[in-house]
């Protein structure tokens, strides 16, 4: 084992996340400490309002936590300006959502590659390596397709391969087969383990499907705003 | 990201909502049209204003002998040596002295009493009045040459009650080539008996001078200077009796170089013991007032512009508002604030750049709509001599595509930074 890979790529210390809402203050997230190695694939699972979400956004830098540490590739997200993060999610970040969230007036080829244009890439290579990305998903019939013109599993390949063009370090994955099928699903899930096996990268996917979460190296359970069990496996 | 991918994404939002869009760059040619137009029809009012202003009428100064009642100046003559010392002056093209003369006139069996006859030299005639048929008189001819009005005609009657008649428009002749008998004076004069009569000049009806319009054809008669002069010095008894100085004029046209000095002409010559007066004041309200109804519409424009530019805002924000998600999955994908903040301008830009453009073009069109005959028109207030021929310079254009953009990008900014204040949580919120 690479010696690097003994420092976690993410470390969350004493996360707490509370909502103001206008009568009573929610706690989302309670003291949350978490260690995630480069190149893990781990599953976090709760039901509905456990703060599985919130969890995510917080590690993505897509809120702020109300105190705690996140610390991913040794930099404070935590303290970063909206500005730093987004140039940070532009080069270390991928994410999958649950409603696919691809652009309707773009082809899947063109949804595919939309990061490379924010890094400043040209048409004629971007539109290349998309062209790659998508036929490796078996979707090179569908280049040109609008995402109303795909199927949601289609959708979701294609709001994988846009997450992981940039090749980033982390993969983050909301829900990514809640508006799926089994058949689809399982395609998915079998999709972003084949990422972290291939690719080393590391992949938090949150989900309240624990038949999906299985595939994953590790799964952490969340239960009102407090991880409650930690299964590891593999490791 | 590259410029083109920023304007190939505008592009694609303006068109997934075409409707909306054509609609606001509706409300861009609009203005964009008022404000082409107007400003053309004060450039088009100005242009023939200023081609006005060039003709001899503005830089003329009348010049009248001394005014009696100030002391000690009435040995000043409006004469020779005066119409020389005058042309010596500065900024002075040049002199026009006139003599006026008082002529009883026969054709035919019809007579006219009072007619004016004004002698100016030969010469300066093609300035000063305009032909409707025939030529200008020579100075060489041997019988006196005129050219009158065709208001003239109505003088001649051939009794006193044809005066009454409104309707009366005399003799019915080929007044072109006729011969009129003049005499100087008038009737009282010439049927006293302690005056010497009058010698009888057959004057040759060589020109029939342009009428200002139908309504108010021109009374006027115009004969060369010097037969005018050889007429009074001829008759000198009688111009006594008529009080008329033979050597004197009674009135002068000087010239100045430029509107500009009329002023300062007026009043040097003032300064000599003359009278001198212009229609410069009068043209210099008309000018201000003219300018001030450009002004206003320009105004009438920029209103009608900033209407379109709140209809961009409105736009641009419902469109803000309405992709807040995308927005939102735009800053998750790693989109920075400004590469979001640019891509609003820029659509707001196009919105202004495609109505600035079709507002040119319907400018254009609406223009050669406009554009009246050579006629004298009035049109929102303003005067054209000569009618509406809207000029539409390159550079209004230019102007007018360059305001529509600046306005859509001004209009587009307070949506833009809307936009980057989205939160990116709301992509994740299914």
């Amino acid at each position: 084992m690479d010696s690097k890979k003994l420092e976690p790529i993410i470390v969350v210390r004493n996360l707490t996340k509370i909502y103001r809402t206008r009568k009573i203050p929610l706690k989302a997230l309670t003291s949350v400490d978490l260690d995630i190695m480069p190149g893990e694939f781990v599953a976090i699972v709760g039901t509905s309002g456990s703060g599985k979400s919130t969890l995510l956004s917080l590690l993505a830098g897509l809120e702020p936590p109300s105190t705690g540490r996140i610390i991913i590739k040794g930099r404070s997200i935590h303290r970063m300006s909206e500005k730093q993060l987004v140039g940070f999610r532009l080069k270390h970040i991928g994410f999958v959502f649950q409603s696919f969230n691809l652009f309707d007036m773009l082809t899947a080829q063109e949804n595919v590659a939309l990061p490379l244009m924010a890094q400043g890439v040209g048409r004629q290579e971007r539109m290349e390596r998309a062209k790659q990305l998508l036929t490796l998903f078996g979707l090179e019939k569908h280049l040109h397709h609008k995402p109303r013109e795909l199927s949601g599993g289609q959708q979701q390949r294609v709001s994988i391969a846009r997450a992981i063009i940039g090749n980033p370090d982390i993969l983050f994955a909301d829900e990514p087969t809640g508006n799926l099928d089994s058949k689809n699903a399982d395609q998915i899930t079998d999709i972003l383990r084949d990422i972290s096996i291939k690719n080393g990268t590391t992949i938090l996917m949150v989900t309240h499907d624990m038949e999906k979460a299985a595939k994953a190296d590790r799964i952490i359970c969340i239960e009102d705003g407090r991880i409650v069990d930690r299964e590891e496996k593999g490791l | 990201m590259k410029i083109y991918d920023t304007v190939y994404l505008a592009a694609l939002n303006l068109y997934r909502r075409w409707v909306r869009s054509l609609l606001t760059v509706v409300g861009v040619v609009i203005g964009t049209c008022s404000i082409i137009l107007m400003v053309s029809i004060g450039l088009t009012n100005l242009a023939q204003f200023d081609k006005m202003l060039e003709s001899a009428e503005f830089t003329q100064i009348q010049v009248v002998g001394p005014n009696y009642g100030s002391e000690g100046r009435s040995s000043i003559k409006l004469d020779d040596a005066a119409i020389k010392a005058l042309g010596n002056l500065d900024h002075v093209n040049k002199v026009v002295p006139t003599k006026n003369l008082l002529m009883y006139g026969e054709i035919g069996n019809y007579y006219a009493n009072y007619l004016n006859v004004m002698a100016v030299p030969a010469g300066e005639l093609p300035y000063m009045v305009e032909l409707k048929e025939g030529r200008y008189p020579s100075e060489n001819s041997s019988m006196p040459e005129v050219i009158i009005g065709m208001g003239v005609a109505r003088q001649f009657i051939q009794d006193e009650s044809d005066y009454q008649d409104r309707e009366y428009q005399g003799p019915s002749i080929d007044w072109l080539n006729s011969t009129i008998d003049l005499y100087y004076g008038d009737k009282d004069i010439l049927d006293n008996s302690d005056v010497p009569s009058s010698r009888r000049y057959k004057a040759r009806v060589v020109g029939i001078i342009k009428d200002e319009d139908d309504k108010n054809p021109s009374y006027a008669i115009y004969m060369d200077l010097d037969k005018g002069k050889n007429i009074l010095q001829n008759n000198y008894k009688l111009a006594k009796a008529l009080n008329q100085q033979i050597n004197t004029y009674e009135l002068v046209y000087v010239y100045a170089s430029t509107m500009d000095k009329v002023r300062d002409l007026i009043e040097l010559i003032k300064d000599y013991g003359f009278e001198a007066y212009s229609q410069t004041e009068w043209i210099e309200g008309l000018l201000k007032q003219q300018r001030s109804q450009q002004g206003q519409l320009a105004a009438i424009g920029l209103i009608s512009l900033v209407v379109s530019a709140i209809g961009i805002a409105n736009t641009m924000m419902t469109g803000v508002l309405e992709r807040r998600r995308e927005i939102g999955i735009m800053k998750v994908i790693g989109f920075s604030l400004e590469k979001i903040r640019f891509l609003f301008l820029v659509e707001a830009a196009m919105i202004g750049f495609l109505g600035g453009m079709a507002g040119m073009l319907f400018s254009h069109l609406f223009a050669y709509i406009l554009s009246t005959k050579a006629e004298e028109t009035i049109f929102l207030g303003m005067y054209f001599s000569a009618g509406i021929k809207m000029i539409i310079p390159i550079w209004l254009d230019l102007t007018a595509i360059g305001v529509s953009i600046i306005v859509g990008i001004i209009a587009g900014i307070l949506p833009a930074n809307r936009a980057t204040k989205m939160s990116p949580l709301d992509a994740i919120k299914a």
